[in-house]
């Protein structure tokens, strides 16, 4: 079960301040593309829809990522 | 499956009603029917029997017997966006963009900012011409379904499979950043005439002349694990602009690559050892160069030899694949 966008840990892992490295492409791509926007804009507004878009990977490829869920959010 | 074949082989796969991307030379793209299928011009290709330049076949990738493509369709600069949203319940999308056009461009700057890019997988290439033409012809692509071709718009095969199966993009890179300067830009873009390097901005084009900088190797930069190539089109000291063939980003770090020695040798050790079946690669016209790939194999993946390879985004120097994978 991919957690709810209030979990504290998104925040976190968008912020990269939890050491994670994707295994599929397209996270590691979509991870660096929200740290650059989140670099141009850090408000509150811009975190949650940042946050939005990496949940969403995770809501989409859920099967494929069980190992990262557990090792993200324990 | 992918093969070169004639143009009356291609001609029966596609009466057959195959679901086929095709790749080469415009004269022969142009004789083929309407049907299932998107295509780009290009001459080279990495065969079954190793990298071939060939003006007399086409590069087939037929697309597995249960999968159907939803819809083909050509997008235009103002419509980029909309690649991601169409063909509703696809699997993926494939997608031929013509080098040097102004959606080239467009989408290389602009599809990482594309809601939901990455929701769904893009893969594709961006079309060329033989070296030999360059200038002289356009690079064009096809839609098959509507008999057209153009040189001003994407065209995209959006392609449903069964639920059983499940897709994987990736891609093999040879290269990794070397241990020089970080490299960073103020702007995005094709070009730069300044970058920041280890935090202070110098002439970029200078930087490079003055370190006898070998701008065969690519700038490289680390993407969460994910080595993302920027290669060097040109370096002109008379007006200090330095040509990239894909865009660099703002406040991304570059480093230059470190150099390959043995491509073939780092190549077969990076091929993935997981069991994949691959649908689809391409690899680059410079590694295709620089590499001297002509003759020479690259295990499981053939494809198109290409100006710039897609997944998701526009990348540069780096084979490209979709792989399949039962559940």
């Amino acid at each position: 079960m991919v957690p709810a966008p209030s979990h504290p840990k998104w925040s976190m892992l968008v912020a990269g301040k939890i050491p994670y490295t994707p295994k599929l492409l397209g996270l590691k791509i979509l991870m660096n593309v929200v740290s650059m926007n989140l670099k141009k804009d850090s408000s509150t507004a811009a975190l949650e829809k940042n946050i939005g878009e990496v949940r969403a990977f995770f809501v989409q490829y859920e099967s494929q990522l069980q190992d990262d869920i557990s090792q993200i959010f324990g | 499956m992918s093969n070169l074949m004639s143009v009356s082989e291609v001609t029966r796969l596609i009466a057959a009603g195959k679901t086929l991307a095709l790749a080469g030379e415009e004269a022969l793209l142009d004789q083929l029917p309407k049907g299932n299928w998107v295509g780009g011009t290009i001459p080279y290709f990495i065969a079954e029997d190793g990298g071939v330049s060939c003006k007399d076949l086409i590069f087939v990738t037929e697309l597995p017997e249960k999968w159907h493509a939803v819809s083909m369709k050509s997008y235009p600069k103002d419509r980029l966006a909309e690649i991601v949203g169409d063909g509703e319940g696809c699997g993926f999308s494939l997608i031929i963009v013509p080098a040097g056009s102004d959606v080239h461009q467009t989408y290389a700057k602009e599809a990482p900012g594309y809601p939901g890019l990455f929701l769904r997988p893009v893969i594709g290439w961006v079309s060329g011409v033989d070296l030999a033409d360059l200038g002289k012809k356009t690079p064009k692509v096809y839609n098959g379904s509507l008999g057209e071709k153009t040189d001003r718009e994407i065209v995209a095969m959006h392609v449903s499979l069964p639920e059983n199966q499940l897709l994987s993009i990736d891609i093999i890179n040879l290269f990794s950043p070397g241990d020089g300067d970080s490299i960073v830009f103020e702007e995005d873009g094709f070009s730069a005439r300044t970058a920041l390097v280890n935090g202070e901005k110098v002439p970029f084009a200078s930087y490079l002349q003055d370190r006898r900088i070998d701008t065969h190797l690519p700038l490289v930069a680390d993407y969460n694990g994910a080595m993302i190539n920027v290669s060097f089109q040109g370096v002109d000291a008379g007006s200090g602009v330095v040509a990239f063939y894909a865009p660099v980003f703002a406040g991304v770090e570059y480093k230059i690559a470190a150099p390959v020695q043995d491509y073939a040798g780092d190549f077969s050790r990076l091929i993935p050892k997981e069991k994949i079946k691959v649908i689809f690669s391409c690899n680059c016209i410079l590694n295709y160069l620089y590499s001297s790939l002509e003759g020479n194999k690259t295990g499981p993946f053939t494809g198109p030899v290409t100006f710039g390879e897609i997944a998701y985004q526009l990348l540069n120097q780096t084979l490209t694949y979709l792989a399949v994978d039962e559940r």
